[in-house]
């Protein structure tokens, strides 16, 4: 399996008035291609820093990340944004759906951004794909966070990239959405994709490849299921 | 899917604040257009009012020069203190072309014996003031109606009218829209004088020189005339504008305060928009807009807020500006006939990009500030 994430070393931290909080400290991960990889840890562990470095939401200020065979310390914003675009697909606790679009015109978003007029039949494919093709004219407000959380899966899909990343997806569903949305990941990483998901839960994280524990910014385990 | 459909869906979703800021906005707008309307009317209804009275030099009785010549310019009645025998060293003034005697009062005519201006007028009348469609002079025991009491007394020429029960012949009727003296009624100088029991009597006597660049000049001379009160058109003209310059401020000055409390509307529209929405954005920043995309989608956001307002606001400026004419009309010393507010498609599109330009520059701190948003806002909190 080659590796299509190469973490070495990377540290971020920020400031919070006089204090520095050193969010993440000297992490090194490789993540191989069509792998299916839980992030555990508590509130405040560096979780999300962690999957915002990796997804290039967070510039590392230190050690060196390499994506895709690109190495991507020191990108500009833009750079960054442009190079996001084309190798991350992202999924939020918060499904984050524009309120006033329907479920179509949310998984179409990414292609408005990236200049790209995705076809109907690719929109359609997807909302398939995750199961809610026939609420394609819905908008957020008529759909169940299931559904909702499908559709954000589909968006972060719309053009197609080599990895997903997923903080805490299933935190606002139910057990049995969650192992659905579940089975959708594993289901995209059994196609090829790599997924990086951020969890709490113990369970869906055993249904992962690889499981990485943190604990204040460190890495405390990593092992596979 | 596009920025437009995203901007406007954008909008939709707080329908409150969109309706509240859009009607804001377009109480701005209707303002604009009216005083851009007004700006572009008062001019070009003084100068139509003036270019209709034919005359270049009036004559009129001792006291406020602007108040009387108003007086003739809009139809009203003015009191008959110039002697007729004070014609004759006008004619004789050197440069002074045509010589027209009028006396103006008000009398009740027709079967409901509404009262009614009536002007007396001499034989020269009618080719001082070609655009009323008068084609001779009138006769004795003859009336000339304006166009709009014929229609509203439903009279014709032949018929007879009632003039404070005195029976007359209708000669002529102005044509439509010839002139602004609509409401008026015409007839023999020597038939009102008697009518207003003034015989000898004058209210005005419109002057037509040889050469209009010499008007003053020509002024001049006739000031010599004993008990005689000179204007020209062009004092006139200068003066009424002083009387508008500080309707226009007025009206400049209330322009400004609602564009203010308009611009205060958008900005606090778009700024609890942009705070609300600041999951979203990151989501959007997060999957691949740029800060350039985000800060164009908001300010088209604005723009799409503005064209809304100023729509509705030139639409109701259309509607309702013979209304302002008249309030406004109100509120000046002295006004021209007709509409004082003229607007037409210059108006409406200067209104419709001021407002869009203002309705951009209100919101663009919040728009930078939804570009500025980082994709992290989207993840959950650590």
């Amino acid at each position: 399996m080659s590796d299509t994430i190469i973490a070495k070393g990377i540290s971020k931290s920020f400031k919070r008035g006089t204090e520095t909080i050193h969010a993440i400290q000297d992490i090194s991960l490789n993540i191989g291609k069509g792998e299916m990889l839980s992030i555990m840890g508590r509130s405040g562990s560096g979780k999300t820093t962690l999957l915002s470095c990796i997804g290039m939401l967070e510039n590392i200020d230190s050690g060196s990340l390499v994506l895709e065979g690109r190495n991507i310390k020191d990108l500009s914003e833009a750079q960054r944004t442009i190079l996001r675009r084309e190798l991350m697909g992202f999924v939020f606790q918060r499904f984050f759906l524009i309120p006033t679009l329907t479920a179509y015109e949310n998984v179409a978003l990414p292609g408005l951004f990236a200049g790209k007029k995705l076809g109907k039949d690719h929109i359609m494919e997807l909302l398939e794909m995750v199961g809610v093709s026939q609420r394609y004219d819905h908008r957020p407000g008529q759909m169940s966070g299931g559904e909702m959380q499908r559709v954000a899966i589909a968006r972060a899909l719309a053009l197609d990239p080599p990895v997903i990343i997923a903080d805490e997806p299933t935190g606002n569903l139910d057990t049995a959405n969650a192992e659905a949305v579940f089975g959708l990941f594993r289901k995209l990483a059994s196609q090829g994709k790599t997924i990086i998901i951020a969890t709490h839960s113990q369970k869906l994280a055993k249904d992962c490849d690889r499981v990485v524990e943190l604990m204040d910014g460190r890495i405390t385990r990593d092992e596979k299921n | 899917m596009s920025f437009i459909k995203l901007a406007f869906k954008g909008l939709l979703r707080r329908p409150a604040g969109f309706i509240a800021s859009c009607l804001t906005i377009a109480i701005a707008s209707l303002v604009l257009i009216l005083s851009l309307g007004l700006s572009q009317g008062y001019d070009s209804a003084l100068i139509s009012n003036i270019d209709n009275l034919g005359a270049n030099i009036l004559a009129i009785p001792k006291g406020c020069p602007y108040e009387a010549t108003g007086v003739i310019l809009s139809g009203g009645n003015l009191r008959y203190a110039v002697a007729e025998n004070q014609l004759e060293p006008i004619k004789k003034t050197g440069g002074v072309k045509i010589v027209s005697a009028v006396i103006m009062g008000q009398r009740a005519v027709g079967p409901y014996k509404k009262v009614h201006v009536i002007v007396g007028a001499d034989e020269n009348y009618h080719l001082m003031r070609p655009k009323l469609g008068f084609k001779k002079p009138f006769a004795e025991n003859e009336v000339a109606l304006g166009y709009k009491i014929s229609q509203v007394l439903s009279t014709k020429v032949g018929d007879d009218f009632d003039i404070a029960g005195r029976t007359y012949k209708i000669a002529a009727i102005a044509d439509k829209g010839s002139t602004e003296d609509e409401d008026l009624v015409f007839m023999n100088l020597k038939s009102a004088q008697k009518l207003l029991k003034a015989e000898g009597m004058l209210s005005s006597v419109l002057i037509q020189v040889d050469d209009p660049a010499q008007s003053d000049t020509v002024a001049k001379r006739l000031m010599t005339i004993p008990d005689l009160q000179v204007i020209t058109i062009g004092d006139f003209q200068a003066t009424i504008s002083d009387f508008v310059s500080g309707a226009r401020i007025a009206i400049f000055s209330v322009l400004i305060i609602i564009i203010l409390i308009a611009s205060v509307g958008i900005l606090t529209t778009q700024a609890s928009s942009v705070a609300e929405r600041k999951g979203e954005i990151g989501m959007m920043r997060a999957m691949g807009a740029t800060s350039g995309q985000v800060l164009f989608e908001s300010t088209l956001e604005s723009a799409i807020l503005g064209f809304f307002g100023a729509i509705v606001g030139i639409v109701l400026g259309f509607a309702l500006s013979s209304s302002a004419s008249e309030l406004i009309k109100k509120s000046l010393p002295q006004s021209p006939s007709g509409s004082i507010i003229s607007i037409g498609w210059t108006s409406a599109i200067m209104t419709l990009a001021i407002v869009i330009a203002i309705s951009i520059l209100a919101a663009y701190g919040p728009a930078k500030n939804a570009a500025s948003t980082k994709p992290t806002e989207a993840a959950s909190d650590e």
